[in-house]
């Protein structure tokens, strides 16, 4: 400026220095206008004010115009430049955009608060950086692409990519970048303005997932699934709809739903939806398929409103249940049968769950104990019963639900008028198919078979007593004749006398049995506590039959431990048990031999009749041990049995707490073993 | 050797029949009672060397004559005679003293052989 002045006042040396004076007042004055406008942001100076100057220096019309109106012009228009900068530079301060400005080379040179608040350099960071301090290492070369497209002066307009924060984290922008040109037309930088859409993005992103979710859900669920509009024009079918209808896509888009033959559902085809239309969940109606058939489906509807409430949108699904329906009458059906079947069962049947809760009792069972179904149902024994009777059906419960074995026991019952009955339980583990257990129970009430049962005993009991007292003197009589004591005898009188003893001792074995039996059954056994050496008495009982096994030319063989074995119990009882057993196999055995062996178990002591005799064939064995039960009779010579052997031996061992077993192979042989407590 | 007397107390006089040709087949004197009173008077009167006694009898039963006669005499062998075996009786009868059983359908001749070795011990036990 001041070279301008120097050149101008060179033209005339003695006017010069008047002009210069003159031109320098003017030219301080419009500076000062100009400075003082533009200092106090007064907008754009009054061109009046400066041309009121100019009147001053009329004198001086041509210099003015030739020199000093353009020269300020200039300064005017540049302090108007400067000042729109301003204005300028305050709103991108203010942005919460971030607005960069870069060399072409990518150098940052202004970084407003935006840029600070997005990136999270300050603006003293940033500035002389190159502008790759933003990009992630793998955008980098995305960087130079873009700078390389700018300098051929294509901008880019809302360009989404990521950049990355001060702090690394990846952040979605959207970019506007511009090349910036100076009054001549050259592009002298780069003008980036970024906004950070992460948050858009991430919502965009739910967006999507959402719907993609919701139409993934809506073609793979195993529910057919169609949606209608307000005017019940059908607007998507998905393909489980159309498997169940028949109907494809096309056959009922944009249709109005009801028009296809009672689709979805025949009874609401007069469908009009109202706005306050409720969600409908679980209806089971019929529908017609487009081959004709009936189906029965079970479906829901539910709607999605506008802000204003009103439906939009109707979903509809259904079920295809024609199957299942049918299997569950065919279900019901069957449980019907099967309920008519247990109530017909005139023994009480009861079926406990594993809190002794009955879960289903038959009417003989709601008869038996006076309430009715209802009553019982969800209750336990000890709701009805006395505490004692109630804690033994327990326990006997407790025993089925932990061995899982089938249990058979006698009980006392009391019933609701306070009689009580003897009944006899069966009770039997059943697993359901979630692994839930249960009780299921028959009962038999027994009282009147054991009221028969014990008038029996009580008759054989005192028939056997009176049997044997004439028997008894009929043997003696016989007896005191064979001893030639009333008198000699000849032979012949001899031999059918004592043919008569023999058949006499007989039927005094038969009455003892009978006697025996009676008593184990009634429980009225008494077992005698001697203290003795069980192979003792084996020795004894064994070499009583040795000399009629020997005549039957059968070998006897013992197999027996060298120390003895002391054993508490009935010395008696226990020798009939061995009796009754080698009996068997003496009176079964035709050739071989009979082994009897014994060994110490520890607590107790293991006995065993072995023979090669007949055996037992399989259908025969469950019923070995009940009584009056005769196998393999044997014809010709020797004692028929009365069939009661092992059931007296099972009585006699049972009533030591011992166990017995029988093993047999027809034609082979058969073992009998038995165990005695060394206490009992 | 003076003949062992034996009192036998039953009230089915048959039995009583032969036990008493059982008995003296086997040198015994035999002396009968039908109930337990006459049983208690012969026992007094007779002084039997032994005596057999039922146990079911009308009126005083076996084990109220046997707890009497025991009162009074403590060594006598006294069998009891029964149809079959009781655990209870058993009892009752080893409780009394008595000194074994007869056992009516068993061979009374071993029985007898039984009681002979009773009194010979019960008269060895007099002796000393």
């Amino acid at each position: 400026m001041k070279n301008l002045a120097k050149n101008d006042g060179a033209k005339s040396p003695t006017a010069l220095s008047l002009i210069i004076t003159l031109l320098v007042i003017v030219f301080i004055a419009d500076i000062l206008i100009n400075i003082l406008t533009g200092l106090f942001s007064l907008g754009p100076v009054p061109e009046s004010l400066v041309d009121g100057f100019l009147v001053i220096f009329l004198a001086y019309p041509a210099l003015y115009l030739l020199i000093f109106r353009p020269l300020s012009r200039e300064i005017i228009e540049r302090k108007r430049s400067e000042k729109e900068l301003r204005r300028l530079a305050a709103i991108v301060e203010s942005s919460d955009d971030a607005i960069i400005g870069k060399t072409m080379d990518g150098k940052i040179v202004t970084w407003n608060h935006g840029a600070e608040k997005i990136y999270g350099y300050a603006a003293g960071e940033a500035t002389g950086k190159p502008i790759s301090i933003i990009a992630p290492p793998e955008r980098k070369d995305e960087m130079f692409q873009i700078l390389d497209r700018i300098k051929h002066g294509v901008p880019y307009e809302h360009y989404e990519t990521i950049r990355m924060k001060k702090n690394g984290e990846k952040i979605h922008v959207s970019l506007t970048i511009s090349p910036i040109y100076d009054t001549s037309g050259r592009m002298i930088g780069i003008s980036t303005i970024s906004r950070d859409i992460t948050e858009q993005k991430i919502t965009e992103e739910l967006l999507r997932h959402a719907k993609e979710r919701a139409e993934l859900l809506f073609r793979i669920s195993p529910s057919a699934i169609f949606t209608m509009d307000k005017d019940l024009h059908i607007t998507s079918w998905n393909d489980k709809a159309e498997k169940i209808t028949g109907y494809s896509r096309e056959d009922v888009m944009s249709k109005v739903c009801p028009v296809l033959a009672g689709l979805p559902c025949s009874k609401e085809g007069n469908l009009k939806i109202n706005d306050d239309a409720k969600p409908v969940m679980g209806h089971e109606c019929n529908i017609v398929t487009k081959n004709g058939r009936t189906l029965t489906v079970l479906k829901n509807i539910d709607y999605l409103r506008d802000s204003k409430g009103r439906i939009s949108v109707i979903i509809e699904s259904f079920e295809d249940i024609t199957d299942s329906k049918k299997l569950e009458d065919e279900l019901r059906e069957s449980r019907d049968y099967l309920n008519e079947i247990i109530n017909s069962v005139a023994d009480p049947v009861f079926v406990k769950d594993r809190q002794h809760r009955w879960v289903l009792v038959n009417e003989a069972y709601c008869s038996f104990m006076g309430y009715a179904e209802k009553e019982l149902l969800g209750r336990t024994d000890r709701d009805f019963f006395p505490p004692k009777e109630a804690d033994l059906f327990w326990e006997k419960d407790e025993e089925v639900f932990k061995s899982g074995e089938e249990n058979l026991s006698e009980e006392n019952f009391t019933d609701r008028s306070g009689i009580v009955h003897i009944i006899s339980t069966k009770k039997r583990l059943y697993t359901d198919i979630k692994g839930e257990r249960f009780i299921v129970g028959i009962i038999r009430d027994i009282t009147e078979r054991k009221r028969i049962e014990r008038l029996k005993d009580e008759f054989i009991g005192t028939v056997s007593h009176e049997l044997r007292t004439p028997l008894s003197i009929t043997k003696e009589g016989i007896s005191l004749v064979l001893d030639n004591i009333p008198g000699p005898i000849n032979e012949q009188q001899s031999r059918i006398l004592t043919v008569s003893k023999n058949n006499i001792d007989r039927l005094a074995r038969i009455i003892n049995s009978l006697l025996d039996i009676s008593r184990i059954e009634s429980g009225k056994m008494d077992i005698r506590h001697e203290t003795f050496d069980i192979l003792a008495i084996i020795r004894q009982v064994a070499g009583a039959f040795e000399l009629k096994i020997r005549e039957k030319n059968l070998a006897m063989r013992t197999s027996l431990p060298k120390d003895g074995i002391t054993i508490r119990g009935d010395t008696d009882a226990v020798a009939q048990v061995l009796t009754n057993l080698i009996g068997n196999s003496y009176k079964f055995t035709n050739n071989g031999f009979i082994e009897v062996s014994a060994k110490d178990a520890g607590d107790s002591v293991e006995i065993s009749i072995a023979d090669t005799g007949i055996g037992i064939s399989r259908e025969d064995m469950p019923k070995l041990f009940e009584k009056f039960q005769q196998f393999g009779r044997v014809s010709g010579p020797g004692e028929k049995g009365t069939g009661l052997g092992l059931a007296i031996a099972k009585g006699i061992v049972i009533a030591h707490k011992g166990k017995i077993w029988v093993e047999s192979e027809p034609g082979k042989g058969t073992k009998v073993s038995f165990t005695l407590p060394k206490e009992i | 050797m003076a003949k062992k007397k034996v009192l036998v107390v039953d009230d089915e006089i048959d039995f009583l029949e032969m036990i008493r040709l059982r008995l003296e087949a086997n040198n015994y004197t035999v002396v009968t009672a039908m109930d337990g009173n006459e049983a208690l008077e012969k026992f007094k009167s007779e002084k039997p060397a032994a005596v057999l006694l039922d146990i079911l009898m009308p009126g005083m039963d076996g084990i109220d004559v046997l707890k009497k006669i025991r009162k009074t005499d403590d060594k006598v062998p006294i069998f009891i005679i029964t149809a079959f075996s009781n655990e209870e009786r058993f009892r009752i009868a080893n409780k009394f003293n008595a000194s074994g059983f007869i056992v009516k359908t068993n061979d009374l001749q071993r029985e007898i052989q039984n009681i002979t070795t009773a009194i010979g011990i019960s008269e060895s036990f007099k002796g000393q």
